[in-house]
């Protein structure tokens, strides 16, 4: 009886949550479809008229390609830097947080160091060495360091060493008996328990270079090769009108994907660590 | 004479085709930020360029504001900015210690420029850059709003008393509800520098540079304190309304003048298309008021420059395409007003009305009203300078505006930053 | 190829070899370090030591270190970012965790809440949400409208020097999702056994929080409490889209300073300085954060 009740309660409470939470997204949402005079100047929180032509021009907005174009390099960017960080940070994550190994400590301070030091004293710097490189004006700037561990890889290893180490050693044990090295225990026992954090280092990799700015932009010259991410301030001049209505309809346009990406694969953040035996 | 004839047709055709053979395929990487409009319009530019000029391929590179500026020093640094990039005044410190801009002069013509804007792109004699676009402060004024209230709008020439008093007017009819304008020396990045500079000519009567000439600051201090007691009045009588509102005016989400609070708002002419653009109020510019025997301080301030690249590997034929851009008439009438009035005579004059849209007009108007009067020279101001602009002045009058500073400790501080 | 890197360290003894194998899972992160991120790292530690704007460099040695301790915005604005980070850090993390423990069971409509709720943390710091927070909590916004009803005065939140910062915080704290997806994926490993024990011994919700969850979260807390206050103290964009560091400097985040020194005032070299003040203090917070652990956080695995 109190679990029935428990669970309306929380339901309710859950629902006026949202609601709240989405409200500011409630209000981009209703912009998006807003004559540029109605967003800004106060009163009606609905639209007079609804504007859905706001998504056209936007899409539309620029004469040699649309948003489709920058929807394409968003998505080629994305997935190397998902693909890089995955692979780089799990080993690296292993390695913290099961083996043995000289200046374990040391390094893993200059790991979380790595994060501590402002991105903007940095910028400058990076470009100069990577034009050095010859990967301006190309994704090789963007995409090569997370294969490296170095696209938030502090966090990541981090986050990978945090979550390896709640792992039950004894799956390990077990594996060793069977006679398992090093490296088939981190491909049959660890790799598979690691589900959740894999998804979420994916996910966040995901979200941070869909959203990424100024690295972006220091690194892509051409507007064919633009994300999103830039395409979004192509609206965006220090004094000339901004169409905020179309701004805001190719912003609402970007959430979609990384939402349906975070819906559909949630399944594997709820994925628990399999207690028993070996897998394959 | 005829059986020469041949010879001489053949000897002329190859001569123009070994001329054409010489010019050699060129490619020039040209930016610029801006919203669509710009990009529209200069890439339609561009176009008609390349047909023009076959043996040019112009290379676009475009983006938004944000971040230009991170990755033009970047670029500079790395030696890869492009053939002609795009500057304003307040960048020329950085771009002049890096030796990053090819002296001009004598390669583009410039007759048809008001002279003091050439000079205002040069630095030690040197032609560092062509203005795009002639730009002045204005006095925005929400018409719709006055006639609401009863209060007549300002007519131009209007001294700064007639401001003040116009400001108060407003404060009043209104019941207290709206202000004369926002305090804009109050605002983060805002217009209270720009409003120093023209209050020094008009008003404190200055006749040599104000508030620095290229090496240093001239400005006493004596005239900041003015300055800022001249507001701290206005915040006082609510002719400005008080920091607490004003501290974060801008001209979108926060815009005072936009949400009613206010009925004037102090801005260059380029930004007036964007605040009538998100209301359905009747904005009009107007020329800034004037002090003793009409004395005006308007500057011949470039809204946007071009400049050309040291590390250019074709610096004459940028160059050329600077000339085209900013001279021409066929690219007037691409161009428009996607960059604020255009800069030459005779690109405005290939403007007709029926190009341009009623905001191009008014801003037309008005320009053309503030150019009847005098135009003084903008300087580019010593290294450095653009913290006091963006970071001091607000700060300090913020702090007046709290009452934690006195107007007089505020001087001196001001003072201190700037030596 | 693995098992040829295996044979070649196959004679080492036990713990030789597991030295070396580490280093191979290790090696791309390594070398990454070497190739891409220790000079940038270099190279702003030698400009800490100029005056420089890039272009013009002079050496100077400790001066601008020296010249740190008595800038009056400096210390400002160790103040501004210490006041966010002792506040938006800790009420992100309980706001995330309660959360993450509401949606952890599977019930009906939990993959809509779990999405939802999200939702705000996906938007991260475009213009779209400078014009959103600046309308929302502006004078005319929707906050002055619901604080009306209770009769209190409408007012500009963020120009107000006494509630810009806090207005920044509950962005930080609404954005809160990356750590509810972390604490969700811990709250999963916990074994279901524990709990079913702890129901049959009639313990109550609050108990088998306090007593399985918490503790079983450790790990993952630690985590999030030592990456959050990373995160907050290099808060930046935030700030620099919609308050500009103002009013009355009450938002001038360190990270905003130094980026005002580096870009505006063309004060290369003393940002650079600054930064590496800046990095010693989060170093310093993290390992203190670290030291504590031992005697909050509890690994099974050990």
């Amino acid at each position: 009886m109190t679990n029935q009740r428990h669970r309306i309660l929380k339901f309710i409470f859950l629902i006026a949550l949202t609601l709240i939470m989405l409200y500011p997204v409630i209000w981009l949402f209703l912009g998006s479809v807003k004559a540029n005079n109605e967003i800004f100047a106060g009163g009606r929180i609905l639209p007079s008229v609804w504007k859905w032509e706001n998504y056209k021009a936007g899409w539309y907005a620029l004469p040699r390609f649309t948003f489709g174009t920058f929807f394409m390099n968003t998505f080629k960017l994305v997935f190397f830097v998902v693909l890089g960080s995955i692979v780089s940070t799990t080993l690296a994550g292993y390695a913290f947080a099961r083996l043995d190994f000289p200046f374990k400590n040391l390094l893993f301070t200059v790991l979380l160091a790595t994060l501590m030091l402002p991105e903007q004293v940095l910028l400058v710097p990076r470009y100069v060495l990577f034009s050095k490189l010859g990967w301006v004006n190309s994704y090789k700037a963007l995409t090569i360091p997370a294969f490296f561990g170095q696209f938030s890889g502090g966090f990541f290893i981090y986050l990978m060493t945090q979550f390896i180490r709640g792992i039950p050693r004894e799956l390990d044990e077990a594996a060793v008996v069977d006679g398992c090295g090093t490296f088939r225990i981190f491909w049959h026992v660890i790799l598979p328990n690691c589900k959740p954090v894999v998804f979420s280092v994916g996910l966040f990799a995901f979200m941070w270079s869909w959203n990424d700015f100024l690295n972006q932009l220091l690194y892509i010259n051409d507007v064919g090769r633009f994300t999103v991410s830039l395409g979004l301030r192509l609206f965006l001049d220090s004094a000339a009108a901004v169409s905020w209505g179309s701004l805001f309809a190719m912003s609402i346009l970007t959430l979609i994907p990384v939402i349906f990406v975070f819906y559909v694969g949630q399944e594997f953040l709820v994925d628990g660590i399999a207690t028993t035996g070996l897998k394959g | 004479m005829k059986k020469f004839m041949p010879f001489l047709t053949l000897f002329v055709l190859l001569a123009l085709s070994v001329s054409v053979m010489a010019q050699e395929k060129v490619e020039l990487r040209v930016s610029w930020w801006g919203a669509e409009t710009r990009h529209r319009a200069t890439l339609e530019a561009i176009e008609l360029y390349e047909q023009l000029n076959p043996h040019v391929t112009i290379i676009p590179e475009y983006a938004g504001f944000e971040g230009y500026q991170n990755k033009l020093l970047s670029q500079v640094l790395a030696g890869n900015a492009p053939d002609v990039f795009t500057s304003i005044m307040e960048w020329y410190p950085d771009l002049l210690a890096a030796d990053a801009m090819v002296d001009l002069t004598g390669m583009i013509d410039v007759s048809g420029h008001n002279p003091q804007y050439v000079e205002a792109c040069s630095y030690d004699g040197r032609m560092y850059g062509v203005n795009l676009s002639v730009n002045a402060m204005v006095m925005i004024e929400n018409t719709t709003l006055l006639e609401e209230l009863g209060v007549e709008p300002l007519e131009a020439p209007y001294t700064w008393e007639d401001m003040v008093a116009k400001w108060q007017e407003v404060y009043e009819k209104s019941g207290g509800r709206v202000y004369g304008a926002a305090d804009f020396t109050a605002t983060p990045e805002g217009m209270g520098f720009s409003i120093l500079g023209y209050y020094g000519y008009s008003k404190l009567g200055y006749t040599t540079p104000f508030p620095f000439d290229d090496e240093k600051f001239t400005i006493q201090k004596a005239d900041i304190q003015d300055f800022f007691q001249f507001f701290d009045d206005m915040r006082k009588t609510n002719a400005v309304a008080p920091v607490g509102i004003s501290a974060m005016n801008d001209f979108s989400a926060n815009s005072l003048l936009l949400q009613r609070m206010t009925a004037y708002e102090i801005n260059y002419a380029g930004t007036y298309e964007r605040y009538q653009d998100q209301t359905t109020d009747v904005l009009v510019p107007k020329p800034m008021p004037v002090g003793q025997d009409g004395r005006g301080g308007d500057l011949a301030r470039p809204g946007l420059i071009f400049n050309v690249a040291k590390t250019s590997k074709h610096i004459e034929e940028a160059a050329k395409f600077i000339d085209w851009f900013t001279n021409s008439p066929e690219a007037a009438r691409i161009l428009k007003m996607s960059r604020g009035v255009l800069p030459t005579e005779s690109q405005r004059g290939a403007l007709s009305e029926a190009d341009l849209s009623p905001v191009d007009i008014k801003v037309n108007e008005v320009i053309d009203e503030i150019m009847q009067r005098e135009f003084l020279l903008a300087y580019v101001g010593p290294a450095g300078n653009h913290e006091i602009s963006a970071v001091v002045l607000p700060e300090l009058s913020q702090m007046v505006g709290f009452g934690q500073m006195t107007v007089e400790e505020a001087a001196e501080e001001f003072m201190k930053a700037v030596q | 190829m693995v098992n040829m890197l295996k044979d070649r360290f196959a004679q080492g003894s036990r713990v030789g070899r597991n030295n070396m194998t580490a280093f191979l899972f290790l090696a791309p992160w390594l070398i990454g370090i070497f190739v891409f991120t220790l000079w940038p790292f270099i190279t702003s530690f030698t400009m800490s030591l100029q005056e420089t704007n890039l272009f013009v460099s002079k050496w100077v040695g400790l001066e601008n270190y020296k010249q740190l301790l008595s800038d009056r915005r400096f210390i400002k604005s160790i103040q501004v970012t210490l006041k966010f980070v002792f506040l938006s850090v800790p009420l992100k993390l309980a706001f995330a965790l309660f959360v993450a423990v509401m949606l952890k069971e599977r019930f009906r409509g939990v993959n809509f809440f779990r999405s939802a709720l999200y939702f705000p943390s996906l938007i991260g710091g475009s213009v779209a949400v400078a014009a959103m927070w600046t309308q929302l909590f502006g004078l005319r916004g929707v906050i002055n409208d619901v604080v009306g009803i209770f009769g209190i005065r409408p007012r500009s939140w963020i120009a107000d020097p006494s509630t810009a910062l806090y207005t920044l915080v509950i962005l930080a704290v609404w954005q809160f999702g990356s750590s509810m997806v972390i604490f969700l994926s811990g709250l999963n490993n916990i074994p279901q056994s524990l709990y079913e024990a702890a129901e049959i011994d009639g313990a109550s919700r609050l108990r088998r929080f306090f007593h399985i969850t918490l503790p079983m979260l450790s790990p993952i807390i630690l985590f999030n409490l030592v990456l959050q206050t990373i995160g907050a103290f290099q808060t930046f964009t935030q700030a620099f889209i919609i308050t500009k560091g103002g009013p009355l400097n009450e938002t001038l985040f360190m990270v905003l300073y130094i980026y005002n020194k580096a870009f505006t005032a063309s004060e290369m070299g003393y940002a650079s300085a600054l930064s590496w003040v800046l990095l010693f203090i989060i170093l310093a917070f993290t390992l203190l954060i670290l030291r504590t652990s031992k005697y909050w956080v509890y690994y099974e695995a050990e």
